[in-house]
């Protein structure tokens, strides 16, 4: 599995963090922010749909959000409705094993939002985030 | 249109139209129309009811029929090529006006989502159209040939057979056999227009008719009327054949000729009447009906008996098996063959074929029977048999490995099993399938079949979407666009999109991004426009949504095809969106500054009026919280004093105001001058309205900002409507360096009166853009958002009629000053805009005094006007300053002015001197306030002006007083002064000493002309070391002294250096009289000004000290069990204790109602002066208490050395003489014990140490002489008793006299003790309460050596109970240590 964007959003869907792994500077950066925005609608229709159904609570782990041809959107959604997202270069990955990535990624993030200088559903600047979820995400060789 | 309906339109017979070159001019002539186009409005009938039986035993009935008719020479595809650039041209003409196109916001507004873009809907038609007349799809092929001949043909029977071998037959039909089942009908065409001259030989059409029904069959001719209409008169039909003319495509083909006539002025079928279009009508009703349903019901059952022949039975299998097998190597097709257009052979090719995939059969054998057999059933309605047929085809074909046959068959499948009902599944299974198999495999990469595969995915898209399968329909076009070439490809992306919207929840993101992707499809292609509006229609979705990487690319890319397609208001817009990117590079940011400039300068540049004023994001505006500063009846001077709290103001001015005091609430000031007050929202007329804007730079890159004003309206009353510049904006100039934020504060001058609203700023970006941003109160919600209603109201003011402002300058104030300065200024006053008067002025700091002895510059020209209107004999007195710095509450000063005294703004500014006296070192705020009256104007009868001067005050000298009793003297007091210098670098003349005390007299002790000076910092808790020696207490005597009733003076005339310290000492006398009452002096009777400022200062030490007296008392009314503690007690302990400033301490006491001295104690005044800066100055020391005041004083004087002959006389008779003082409140009495008891007493509790050093031995042998007890039954308060002893002396040596004893009585305290020379008793009074319990003796010695100078001496105890241990302090005025501390239990 290789991680190759790794994205917070709030409850406005607006980005809150945007990482890219890949070496393409601001045109990778745009081709991400496409699919992680595309992904949100993914993650509309998944959080609306068993409401719909039977009232029952949604999974934080929303599994695979947006296939596209080259990469696999997966996401995650916290109990204040923000949304984490890992774009992912690998048509092989379990679900098991992006659940376990996601909770690390969660952790990270209430860690970040736990600042009492942090100002909720505004970008995460934190450099200490940064480098956890760079350090987290990061394939291992 | 149901699909249904679009299935049978699209799938219809098609009829071959053949017309005479005579018929085409009859019908071209006049209605401007081909034969083939005349009659293809009337192909489609509704109303039949048409039993036919194909196949099956059962009949079934056609209901409506659809005709397709097209032109002989057109039947046939177009190259792909040709094909490709007709639709890239049906692309061009969408993109060249994308005005029309929906604007989607507005329509999910209003919630409602087109099914498609208006451009594809012609696209997809013709992208259908140019995929018509393939080999393989014989639904395509002509059943029917129409022979239309002119009535006027003279021989129309051979002319008919002549067209029909001469014709030009479309490749389908260039084999025999299919020729052969083509159906022929003939149709005379008669023109009905009235003939100038007709032939009397020439047949009637009706007898044309007839004589072709003989020659070619009854059932195979018809006569069609035409042009009977009036070719001026519109006829109303026009419309008919709009919607069926095709654009032709280059070279011909797909049904249409390689040209067409132009449509005439009176439009299509002007002559046609209706009785013609009836007679068409009826015409091709007749031959569908009669002559085409059964010709196709025949032709189907022959082909199904010929499937029947060669496929059925086991014989037939067996050869079809073989023959399978013989074809796998035989002739095919290849699909190359579609795309020859008009170059196709006549006969099919069959050439061999290498591989099985990729191409169609062709039309012979078995399975092109079975074709056929599919396509006529499916024409002639019996979807059944076309269904059941195709089904056996396919697997023919699938089995073969003849993909494409095999996915065209796929595809006609699924549009049969939809008209027999099959499930929506199966149908879209049939669609994939084909689309799957039409698409370029591995093993053929060829593209020959992308387009019928993205025919498929159209298919199914239509079938989906009109069934609400809105998921398939964008998962089949996005299929479907991703093999496709770019224009195809957006316009599938864009339709894909659109099915997003139709999603339950509207997929708005993945419908934007899919726009963005098409857009870029339709840039690659060079359609700029579409890309364009493409961008736009999602570019809403991105704004403000913090994306940022994708509103820059929107924006770049749209910003740069505006301006390349001429729209430099659209450039303009979209540049101006990317100017906000803080997380660019500065580089970045520069080129996106340049490039909107850019585009500006050209906007301005082709059409100035396009370029408004823009909502430019560069400077962020705090459009939210803009502060406004304005004056009407209180005005400020300066920003500071608008710094100050509004509060403080207002203390202020009740101070000054003549009701202010009375009026709590505004009831009770009820005067309609507050009025205006009440309303903040009005503004004077020509005074400046500020409003301060937050600008910030969010951008790496310095800003240049120009032309920064205010945007405000004026309405004025309707009255004076219609003047011009009514308000005067200042401009301001600005650069933000990057990352800067900036208060800028912005003047308007409303010039007339009217209703000012302040709507927001205005400015210039790089003086090229003009940019401007409303303000935009915060609002919220609940109960708060009346208070911001009211806050958005106040940015709109009233402006009442201008009104005469007074100006105050202060003149001579330097920004920096020493302590204790006295500085000599000048209050200047002026007025603008009319004459003022009455006017007052209240100083909230007591440093500033006016000068009330002086004459002001300019007051009698100033005051002429106002004395020459009331009268001429008015002293000059009350011109000036009536009443001059009285004192106000707290430590405010007000002077006013007489009510005659104005200041008119003509005769220019008057001036008065005035005096500033800073006395704390530090940031020195003068509060100002001014009270006056407007001499004109109705709407302001006073106005109140707020000003506040800033000085920096530099600390320059420390002056602590101390004041010791006198060692030699129960009367006088030592003065011990120490200056310390706090200037950098100046030494300070010290020019003299004043005592300001009434009665006291001062007297130097040591010179003047070499105070000891010391560094401050080495010896700040130690005396100076010089002051071992006793000469500079004692030295030589000083210098002038002036001695008046008022005040002492000692000169100095002494420079101090800067850094250093000065110990002075003198003498001071109290007043041996009471001094009489004085009344309270006023600061006007004060000529110097140093006298006035330290007068002011007594005053408000005593306002200060009075007020805390009282709040005291009133805080502690009923406390009987803490001692009564006068403010005389309070100030010493205060004043000894040192834990308090001595200002803040001498504050804080109460008046002196000292027993000690009637005019309490003395004030001084040190004077000094700055050379370098022509600078004099004072420092104040108020009440001077002595430290560590004893409560009963002794001294046992006596001479310190004696010179005695032994020899001569045994004993020494030495005469002592011991006085004592009660400084205590009330009567003690005391008792004096000389000799062996006193000295037991002592003993016992002290052990008495031996004299540290002397030249003399030390010797105890001495007798007191007389009385060894003295009794002083009554001391009275302040009195001084006198008892004379002598002490018999009979060796010589150093004699300690420590065995006396005084004992004092004071009510039923009784304190004892032998003291050395002059010690003293401490006082008590605070303590008695708890001595009173203790009620012990207590004995303490100290043992003073006597100098040989005698008679100095001296002394100093303090003493204080703590916690029933009796703390004694013994402190030396002089000697080796500062002070001996020690502790009694007792």
């Amino acid at each position: 599995m290789v991680l190759v964007c790794a994205s917070v959003v709030g409850r406005a869907n607006n980005p809150l963090y945007f990482r890219s792994f890949l070496p393409g500077g601001d045109a990778e950066i745009l081709k991400f922010q496409y699919i992680v925005h595309c992904a949100l609608d993914a993650v509309e229709e998944k959080v609306t749909a068993p409401q719909r159904r039977s009232g029952a609570a949604v999974e934080s782990y929303l599994g695979l959000l947006y296939p596209t041809e080259d990469y696999r959107v997966y996401g995650y959604i916290s109990n204040t409705r923000i949304k984490l997202m890992l774009i992912v270069d690998d048509h092989m990955a379990r679900d098991e094993e992006m659940r376990q990535v996601f909770k690390k990624f969660h952790q990270a993030y209430v860690d970040a939002a736990s600042n009492p200088f942090y100002t909720a559903n505004t970008p995460l600047t934190s450099k200490r985030f940064d480098s956890t979820v760079t350090a987290m995400l990061t394939p291992r060789t | 249109m149901e699909f249904r309906t679009q299935t049978l339109e699209a799938i219809s017979p098609v009829v071959m139209v053949v017309a005479s070159p005579e018929a085409e001019a009859i019908c071209q002539s006049q209605n401007g129309l081909t034969v083939t186009d005349l009659l293809r409005p009337y192909g489609f009938f509704h109303h039949l009811s048409v039993p036919v039986r194909t196949v099956g035993e059962h009949s079934y009935r056609i209901k409506e029929l659809r005709l397709r008719f097209y032109e002989a020479s057109a039947i046939y595809q177009p190259a792909p090529k040709v094909a490709e650039d007709h639709l890239c041209a049906v692309l061009s003409n969408a993109a060249t006006d994308v005005s029309h196109a929906p604007d989607l916001l507005a329509a999910l507004k209003k919630g409602e989502v087109p099914d498609a873009l208006p451009w594809f809907k012609h696209y997809r038609e013709e992208y259908m159209r140019m995929l018509r007349f393939s080999e393989h799809e014989t639904f395509d092929h002509p059943v029917a040939c129409l022979l239309v001949l002119s009535a006027s043909e003279p021989n129309v029977v051979q002319a008919a057979e002549e067209m029909f071998q001469t014709m030009t037959l479309p490749p389908a039909l260039r084999d025999s056999s299919s020729q052969a089942t083509l159906l022929r009908h003939h149709v005379l065409l008669a023109d009905d227009r009235p003939q100038p001259a007709t032939s009397p030989d020439e047949k009637l059409p009706e007898g044309k008719l007839a004589e072709m029904k003989e020659g070619l069959g009854d059932a195979a001719c018809s006569l069609v009327r035409i042009n009977s209409g009036d070719k001026d008169k519109r006829s109303g039909l026009a419309g008919l054949w709009h919607s069926q003319i095709r654009s032709p495509v280059e070279g011909g083909g797909a049904g249409e000729p390689a040209s067409k006539p132009a449509m005439p002025e009176q439009g299509y079928g002007a002559a046609l009447s209706v009785s013609d279009v009836d007679g068409l009508k009826r015409s091709l009703e007749d031959f569908a009906v009669r002559a085409l349903i059964p010709h196709l019901e025949m032709r189907v059952r022959n082909l199904s008996q010929q499937v029947a022949l060669t496929r059925k039975g086991f014989k037939n299998q067996i050869k079809t098996l073989l023959w399978r097998n013989r074809s796998a190597t035989s002739a095919a097709i290849l699909s190359s063959a579609t795309s020859n257009g008009a170059d196709v052979p006549a006969t099919p090719l069959r050439t061999p074929r290498a591989t099985t995939t990729g191409v169609f059969s062709g039309l012979s054998g078995s399975q092109a029977q079975l074709r056929q057999l599919a396509d006529t059933a499916f024409l002639v309605q019996d979807f059944q048999t076309a269904a059941s047929t195709l089904r056996t085809l396919a697997v023919d074909y699938r089995s073969e490995g003849l993909w494409h046959s095999y996915a065209s068959v796929q595809e006609l499948l699924g549009l049969a099993s939809f008209m027999i009902g099959a499930s929506m599944q199966e149908v879209m299974t049939h669609f994939k399938e084909a689309f799957h198999r039409f698409s370029p495999q591995e093993r053929d990469p060829s593209r020959d079949g992308i387009r019928y595969a993205t025919r498929s995915m159209l298919l199914l898209a239509q079938y989906a979407s009109l069934h609400g399968q809105w998921s398939e329909a964008h998962q089949g076009l996005m299929r479907a666009h991703l093999q496709e070439e770019d224009g195809r490809a957006a316009v599938l992306l864009e339709q894909a999109a659109l099915c997003l919207l139709h999603k339950q929840p509207p997929n708005l993101r993945r419908f934007s991004f899919h726009f963005v992707l098409a857009g870029l499809r339709y840039n690659s292609c060079n359609l700029r426009n579409l890309g364009r509006h493409a961008y736009r229609q999602v570019v809403w979705l991105y704004e403000g949504r913090h994306w940022a990487f994708i509103e820059e690319h929107l924006h770049d890319v749209l910003g740069k095809q505006s301006k390349a397609a001429g729209d430099l208001h659209g450039a303009v817009r979209h540049f101006l969106a990317m100017l906000p990117c803080p997380r660019s590079s500065p580089s970045w940011q520069s080129f996106y500054l340049r490039q909107f400039l850019d585009a500006a300068t050209q906007l301005a540049a082709n059409s100035p009026e396009e370029l408004g004023p823009l909502d430019l994001p560069l400077p962020a505006v705090n459009i939210r919280n803009p502060q406004v500063f304005y004056d009407n009846q209180t005005c400020h001077a300066n920003g500071a004093a608008r710094a100050v709290p509004a509060a403080y103001w207002r203390r202020l001015e009740s101070l000054l105001l003549p009701g202010g005091d009375a009026g709590q609430n505004w009831l009770d000031s009820g005067s309609k001058t507050n009025l205006a007050s009440l309303h903040n929202e009005v503004c004077v007329a020509g005074e400046a309205v500020t409003v301060a804007v937050q600008l910030s730079n969010p951008l790496g890159i310095p800003l240049v900002i120009s032309r920064l004003s205010i945007l405000a309206q004026l309405q004025q009353p309707e009255e004076q409507e219609g003047a011009d510049g009514s308000i005067l904006a200042e401009e301001v100039e600005v650069t933000l360096a990057a990352g800067e934020a900036r208060e800028v504060r912005l003047q308007l001058r409303p010039l007339v009166p009217g209703t000012l609203t302040l709507r927001g700023i205005t400015w210039t970006l790089s003086d090229i853009a003009r940019g401007e941003r409303l303000f935009k109160l915060k609002a919220a919600s609940g109960r708060r958002a009346t208070r911001d209603q009211s806050r958005q109201a106040k940015l709109v003011f009233k402006v009442i009629p201008s009104a005469p402002l007074l100006q105050v300058e202060l003149l001579g104030l330097p920004r920096t000053v020493a302590e204790g300065a006295l500085v000599e200024g000048q209050l200047r006053l002026s007025s603008r805009g009319g004459s003022v008067s009455g006017i007052r002025m209240l100083s909230a700091e007591p440093d500033l005094l006016l000068d009330p002895s002086a004459q002001p510059d300019g007051v009698h020209e100033a005051s002429a006007a106002a004395r020459d209107q009331t009268a001429q004999a008015e002293s000059t007195a009350s011109i000036g300053l009536p009443q001059a710095n009285v004192p106000c509450k707290g430590q405010a000063f007000m002077s006013s002015w007489g009510p005659d005294f104005c200041v008119d703004g003509q005769s220019g500014p008057c001036s008065w001197p005035m005096r500033f006296h800073p006395r704390q070192p530090g940031r020195c705020l003068l509060h100002l306030l001014w009270y006056f009256e407007p001499r004109a104007g109705e709407d302001l009868r006073f106005r109140m002006l707020r000003m506040v001067h800033e000085v920096e005050v530099l600390p320059s000298l420390c002056c602590q007083a101390q004041l010791i009793p006198a060692p030699d003297d129960l009367q006088s007091y030592l003065l011990r002064l120490q200056v310390d210098s706090r200037q950098e670098a100046e030494s300070t003349q010290l020019e003299e000493l004043v005592c300001r005390s009434p009665g006291w007299k001062l007297e130097p002790l040591a010179s003047a002309a070499s105070p000891s000076l010391s560094d401050p910092a080495a010896s700040a808790h130690s005396p100076p070391s010089s002051a071992n020696s006793s000469t500079e207490v004692h030295g030589a005597h000083s210098s002038l002294l002036q001695q008046s009733p008022d005040c002492s003076i000692a000169q100095l005339q002494q420079p101090l250096p800067a850094k250093l310290q000065a110990l002075l000492y003198f003498r001071l006398h109290p007043p041996l009289h009471p001094t009489p009452d004085q009344s309270k002096p006023d600061l006007g009777q004060q000529a110097d000004a140093a006298a006035r400022f330290h007068l002011q200062g007594q005053q408000m030490r005593h306002a200060k000290a009075q007020a805390v007296f009282e709040k005291q008392q009133a805080g502690q009314p009923k406390s009987k069990h803490k001692p009564q503690q006068d403010p005389v007690g309070a100030e010493q302990k205060q004043h000894a204790s040192g834990s308090t400033p001595p200002a803040a301490a001498a504050a804080a006491i109460a008046p002196d109602p000292s027993q000690r001295w009637a005019g309490g104690a003395p004030d001084l005044s040190l004077h000094w002066h700055l050379s370098s800066q022509h600078l004099h100055g004072c420092h104040h020391l108020y009440k001077c208490w002595p430290k560590g005041e004893a409560g009963v004083q002794m001294l046992l004087k006596g001479p310190a050395q004696v010179q005695h002959d032994f020899a001569a006389q045994p004993l020494c008779r030495v005469r002592l003489q011991l006085s004592l003082r009660n400084f205590l409140s009330g009567d003690v009495t005391a008792e004096a014990t000389f000799g062996a008891a006193a000295s037991d007493a002592a003993r016992a509790s002290w052990s008495t140490p031996g004299p540290a050093s002397s030249d003399l031995p030390a010797c105890h042998s001495h007798v007191w002489s007389g009385r060894k007890r003295a009794h002083i039954d009554t001391l009275p308060s302040g009195a001084i008793n006198h008892k004379t002893t002598e002490v018999l002396l009979s060796s010589e040596g150093m004699h300690n006299l420590q065995d006396y004893q005084v004992k004092v009585k004071d009510g039923l305290l009784l304190i004892s003790g032998t003291r050395g020379l002059n010690d003293a008793f401490p006082d008590f009074t605070g303590k008695r309460q708890q001595l009173r319990q203790e009620r012990q003796e207590f004995n303490f010695h100290r043992e003073i050596r006597l100098p040989a100078d005698a008679s100095t001496a001296s002394g100093h105890v303090h003493a204080k109970v703590v916690e029933g241990v009796l703390e004694v302090t013994v402190d030396k005025v002089w000697g080796p240590q500062a002070s001996d501390r020690v502790d009694v239990q007792f």
